[in-house]
């Protein structure tokens, strides 16, 4: 079998909803075998709706979209179906990820059911997951509501890796857990990732998160991919306005955190040009025709900003330390 | 509960503790009061013990009212399900015809179909099934709908799981409570319906002991002796209140946050 390129290549997706809001515009985003991807934004980014397109559960207006390259959108119900147990999701809140009126063995189980999985190896299959993620044998017969949330968490990492996933979509996997379970989970995370082989799409809104797990983090604003390139670079040496004023928006000890001003537009009538520059502080009157094309930064490293060459000379980081 | 089971008990074994048969009766004592001469709640119109009469009856007046809701609550759900699980298109179509159903009174609709398939007790029940399964699938697709919001819906759907599969393992055992207690008040009400089809002769035939039908021929003493309408109108009454009484009673019990919280 000839192998894809990327394990995930999409191009030019845009996902408009009904209401005419559209949620993410023209996104490029490509995910390899093995990487974890970070996906950064505010609320309303439209990060989810990526998350849940890449899951070919919102269906995009326009754009393609390859997994392994097979075309998830013009893939019949039964190559779908095979895709899906290569592509899986864990998803944000563990309260109600997990059916309240199964035992979380069943719900894992669910995941082998639908592959046709026979009743022994389905079962063994699950204690070995349990005993991987750190889930007591014992509690395989316990309802949700019995466990605590970084143990339903692990339930729910569980079921995702259950299929032997090449793809696992986290969509804001820890945003709901406190700080030191989180800090567990990530740890869990990396290590299953690093001995399964398994890539991550890792959807977050928290920086600090994304820094922890990720090789390469994609930073989204008003449904655009405005910066992207290898963790380190970002989180070092942010190039773009708005990726430096979110690093510069994570409270550290001492310092007043800097806030980025005013409201995001709205996405049903997006400003023309670059997106941010209703509230940039650098932004010239060309940025209202800007047509969004990335400029390099390094060969890995891009920004979707106007200005990101001479800003850089004239201010290397204009958001810290105001 | 106890109440529940001691009318069971009385529908079981009913016939065979009896006073007097169900259509036994001389018309020399017609219309005797309580108690006269050993008979319990006295006679009626024709000279046959009512107390008797009351518990035949109940057979046949629990019959009409579950038998329906057995029914309408299958299909009642699988079209609420159908409803809720598909697209939107599919869902107002199938919702907004129920809706014409649901807008005309449970009881003239029942009388209504009922009169157009002819007066008997099959009928009678084919009648309330069709009234009640509007009602029944609306209930469960608000349920599902508001199901369909949860994460596990999502994960679910993403684990290339058919509808069907998601149906039977993530939905049903979510809505199930909700649909045993609202079937369960539903008992009630359909016990008065069908007592009320009966009344109007579109139900069980006389001579059968039928509490609706009872009071059909209570009617024509009622100036006379109207201790004779007073049973079955009360037995009625309670059987329908009881199995209201069930169903709050089933929606404590059953709450989901209790599930599987001894197991």
């Amino acid at each position: 079998m000839v192998m894809a390129e990327h394990l995930l290549e999409a191009k030019g997706l845009t996902v408009t909803y009904g209401n005419g809001v559209r949620a993410v515009a023209d996104v490029d985003l490509t995910v390899d075998r093995g990487e974890i991807v970070g996906l950064v934004g505010e609320s309303g980014c439209g990060k989810s709706s990526l998350a849940n397109t890449v899951l070919r559960l919102v269906k995009p207006e326009s754009g393609s979209l390859l997994f392994d390259g097979i075309d998830l959108l013009t893939a019949s119900k039964a190559e779908l179906r095979a895709i899906r147990r290569r592509l899986q999701v864990i998803p944000q809140d563990p309260s109600t990820s997990l059916n309240p009126r199964l035992t979380i063995a069943q719900s894992v189980e669910f995941n082998l059911k639908v592959h046709r999985w026979g009743r022994k190896e389905r079962q063994a299959r699950v204690l070995e997951m349990f005993e991987r993620v750190g889930i007591p044998a014992g509690y395989s017969n316990r309802y949700p509501h019995q466990l605590s949330g970084g143990q339903l968490q692990r339930v729910a990492i569980a079921r995702a890796l259950v299929t032997d996933p090449d793809l696992v979509v986290c969509d804001e996997a820890v945003s709901a857990l406190d700080k030191s379970v989180q800090a567990q989970i990530l740890n869990l995370l990396s290590e299953l990732q690093r001995d399964l082989e398994v890539a991550f799409l890792f959807v977050s809104h928290d920086l600090t998160v994304v820094e922890h797990i990720s090789d390469r983090v994609m930073v989204m604003y008003l449904g655009r991919i405005i910066e992207q390139g290898p963790a380190s670079a970002i989180l070092q040496s942010p190039q773009h306005p708005y990726s430096q004023a979110l690093l510069a928006s994570i409270p550290t000890r001492g310092q007043a955190r800097a806030v980025i001003e005013g409201e995001p537009p709205s996405p049903v009538d997006p400003p023309s040009g670059c997106g941010f520059r209703t509230r940039c502080p650098h932004a010239i009157e060309a940025c209202a025709s800007y047509d969004n094309t990335p400029v390099p930064v390094t060969p890995t490293h891009e920004a979707r900003c106007l200005r990101v060459k001479e800003l850089v000379l004239s201010n290397p980081q204009p958001w810290r330390n105001q | 509960m106890a109440l529940v089971a001691l009318l069971l008990l009385v529908v079981l074994v009913g016939p065979w503790v009896a006073p007097y048969g169900e259509t036994t009766g001389s018309a020399a004592d017609r219309l005797m009061g309580f108690g006269q001469q050993g008979h319990l709640l006295g006679t009626d119109g024709q000279g046959r013990d009512i107390f008797s009469r009351l518990i035949f009856g109940a057979r046949l007046s629990l019959l009409t009212g579950i038998i329906p809701v057995l029914i309408a609550g299958t299909i009642g759900s699988v079209v609420g399900l159908c409803a809720g699980l598909s697209s939107r298109i599919v869902n107002t179509l199938i919702m907004r015809t129920l809706d014409v159903f649901y807008s005309f009174p449970s009881i003239l609709l029942a009388i209504g179909v009922a009169a157009a398939l002819g007066p008997s007790i099959k009928n009678a029940i084919i009648a309330l099934s069709i009234v009640l399964i509007p009602p029944v699938a609306r209930i469960v697709e608000a349920e599902v709908v508001a199901l369909r919001s949860a994460a596990f819906m999502r994960v679910a759907e993403c684990s290339g799981a058919s509808r069907v599969a998601i149906a039977v393992r993530h939905v049903v055992p979510n809505i199930r409570s909700a649909l045993v207690v609202y079937c369960t008040t539903l008992i009630g009400l359909t016990i008065v319906d069908a007592a009320g089809l009966s009344f109007l002769g579109l139900g069980a035939a006389p001579p059968t002991a039928e509490w609706g039908l009872m009071l059909n021929d209570a009617r024509d003493f009622f100036f006379r002796a109207p201790a004779v309408a007073l049973a079955p109108a009360v037995a009625i009454l309670v059987v329908a209140l009881l199995f209201n009484a069930l169903g709050d009673r089933l929606r404590v019990e059953l709450d989901v946050r209790d599930q599987g919280g001894h197991s």
